[in-house]
């Protein structure tokens, strides 16, 4: 469950270059929700995600996740809870270590990490098993490093860090937005089974209308560091992708006309 | 050059083999360039030596002497990750106060401990060559030291660690805390060069207030040499690299200085040092971009 509460990020306070990134935001996720953030540039979806992950921190407002608030939380402290899932490949993973080494990393997200063999003999057996579900191959390259592997492979590797820990939430920031259009398509399909087979409450960030519509079982539009459109069940299905390209039309328009009037 | 002047060399290449571990840790591992060596280095053979002259227990003077440079270390992670001082910049502060902080303990430059006892004495006088027995007692300590950080680094506290340093964004969204992580390795690093610098006193019979100049640059020496050479994967042999990068450059640094044919002088070794290092850290980027064309 997350809960945004009165929600504001500013960038730059006191300063010329001073931007509302978020301005007011109230949502409530319940637990097991899959929402697709959508908006155009600047609309403050990964600045939302980035509060809600613990890296920006809010100019006020709270954040609650599972009833426990973590506005004052550092990244750290909350990621028992939160699992995430970066846009660039690169940046989920340290491509210096091994597969096996990555996976320990996120094994032991939200536990203490003590003084013990990172690489136990049953936490192989896991990994191997989770990443042969994968069926990419990648069981038999463990003690590869994962800088030899493709943005994707590292995605989809992502995918299973994200839920080696016990957590409730997932953040996808624009997950597939970095991969050819097959691996995408493995990755979006990943997503999908990954959040149903743990039961995730799940945020995902995309550009891309057909997959906002496609998965997930909530659209929530931002503009300007608002929500816009927040749409599920019968209404959301009845929805096209030419729908939603229309709202976010008018959305950007509606701005174009108020710069208009400034200036004349 | 003689069998004595050869064993001489593998002796202080392997002291400062320790000093080649604790930068690996702070410049390969955290990926913290950290010049508080070159003032930590001496600072442990201070310690060392004014508590060995004082009657203190060797093992215990060695044991302060650890002690004290891991916190000239901490120091040094404070002054970056606390109060946001740049890396490079923090641990020049702390080697510069260091040079003082080392007068005061010794009282003077210099402090020779010939005639006291050491870590080494109960070694000596059992028939074998001193100039054997003082690389043989380095290298059991070194392979020691070499494993307890092999199993260190491949625990869960040492994996969040290399994170740390090679991903940072990625380690805090992992849970892990990289200013705690910053903190002991950064202590641990200085730590095994202060111990460098107590066994430098031990085995030479004495403890300089100069003997820090250019530590830096011996350490990355020892780990670049190591790492070019010995194109290993796994963690223990990386280390195993630095070690036997430290001896491989003391003995061609003394065949160098020692062969007429060159013709350099002692004072030519930080020269030396220096064209070494650099060297070895163009080659390799010159190769790939040969490669990438």
């Amino acid at each position: 469950m997350i809960r945004a509460e009165g929600l504001v990020i500013t960038f730059g306070k006191g300063t010329p270059l001073e931007k509302r990134a978020i301005d007011g935001i109230d949502i409530a996720v319940e637990p097991g929700e899959f929402v697709s953030l959508i908006g155009s540039n600047g609309a403050g979806k990964s600045t939302l995600l980035s509060a809600i992950a613990g890296d920006v921190a809010p100019s006020a407002g709270r954040i609650i996740i599972d009833d426990v608030d973590v506005t004052r939380q550092s990244t750290a402290r909350r990621s028992g809870k939160v699992a995430r899932v970066f846009q660039d490949p690169l940046a989920g993973s340290c491509g210096q270590l091994t597969i096996e080494e990555n996976l320990a990393i996120a094994a032991a997200r939200g536990s203490f990490r003590g003084i013990g063999s990172a690489l136990s003999a049953s936490r192989r057996a896991v990994f191997e098993e989770r990443v042969a579900a994968l069926g990419l191959g990648l069981e038999t390259r463990l003690q590869d490093r994962m800088g030899l592997l493709s943005g994707g492979q590292r995605q989809a590797l992502a995918l299973v860090m994200a839920t080696l820990a016990n957590s409730s939430v997932l953040l996808l920031d624009e997950h597939t937005a970095a991969l050819d259009p097959g691996m995408a398509e493995f990755v979006v399909k990943l997503t999908r089974s990954v959040v149903a087979e743990f039961k995730l409450t799940t945020l995902m960030v995309t550009h891309s209308m057909r997959q906002a519509l496609d998965l997930g079982t909530r659209t929530i539009m931002l503009h300007e560091g608002k929500v816009v459109l927040d749409v599920s069940g019968d209404r959301r299905a009845g929805l096209s992708v030419e729908d939603l390209v229309e709202m976010f039309r008018q959305q950007r328009g509606e701005t174009l006309d108020d710069d208009a009037l400034l200036i004349g | 050059m003689s069998s004595i002047a050869f064993f001489g060399a593998v002796e202080i290449g392997l002291v400062y083999a320790f000093v080649g571990l604790g930068v690996f840790l702070s410049f390969r591992i955290l990926d913290f360039p950290d010049l508080t060596v070159d003032g930590s280095f001496p600072l442990g053979a201070a310690v060392c030596a004014v508590m060995i002259l004082a009657g203190v227990d060797p093992w215990l003077a060695t044991a302060a002497a650890i002690l004290a440079a891991a916190s000239a270390g901490l120091v040094t992670a404070v002054l970056n990750v606390r109060f946001h001082i740049l890396h490079l910049l923090a641990s020049i502060l702390t080697m510069i106060a260091l040079f003082s902080i080392n007068l005061r303990v010794m009282g003077r430059p210099n402090v020779a401990i010939l005639n006291s006892d050491t870590v080494l004495t109960p070694f000596l006088s059992h028939g074998v060559p001193d100039y054997l027995v003082r690389p043989l007692f380095l290298l059991v300590l070194i392979l020691v030291t070499v494993a307890l950080l092999a199993w260190f680094l491949a625990t869960d506290f040492g994996l969040a660690m290399r994170a740390t340093g090679a991903n940072p964004r990625m380690a805090r969204a992992q849970g892990i805390s990289t200013d705690r992580y910053i903190y002991v390795g950064m202590a641990v690093s200085n730590g095994l060069v202060g111990l460098g610098g107590a066994l430098f006193a031990q085995t030479n019979g004495f403890a300089d207030v100069t003997s820090g100049v250019g530590t830096i640059v011996v350490g990355l020496a020892a780990v670049i040499i190591g790492e070019t050479l010995l194109r290993f994967r796994g963690m223990a042999f990386i280390l195993i690299g630095c070690v036997v990068g430290s001896i491989i450059y003391r003995v061609a640094i003394q065949f160098a200085l020692t062969s007429d044919v060159i013709g350099l002088k002692p004072s030519d070794l930080n020269l030396a040092t220096a064209v070494l290092v650099a060297l070895a850290l163009i080659l390799p980027r010159l190769h790939k971009g040969r490669a990438s064309t």
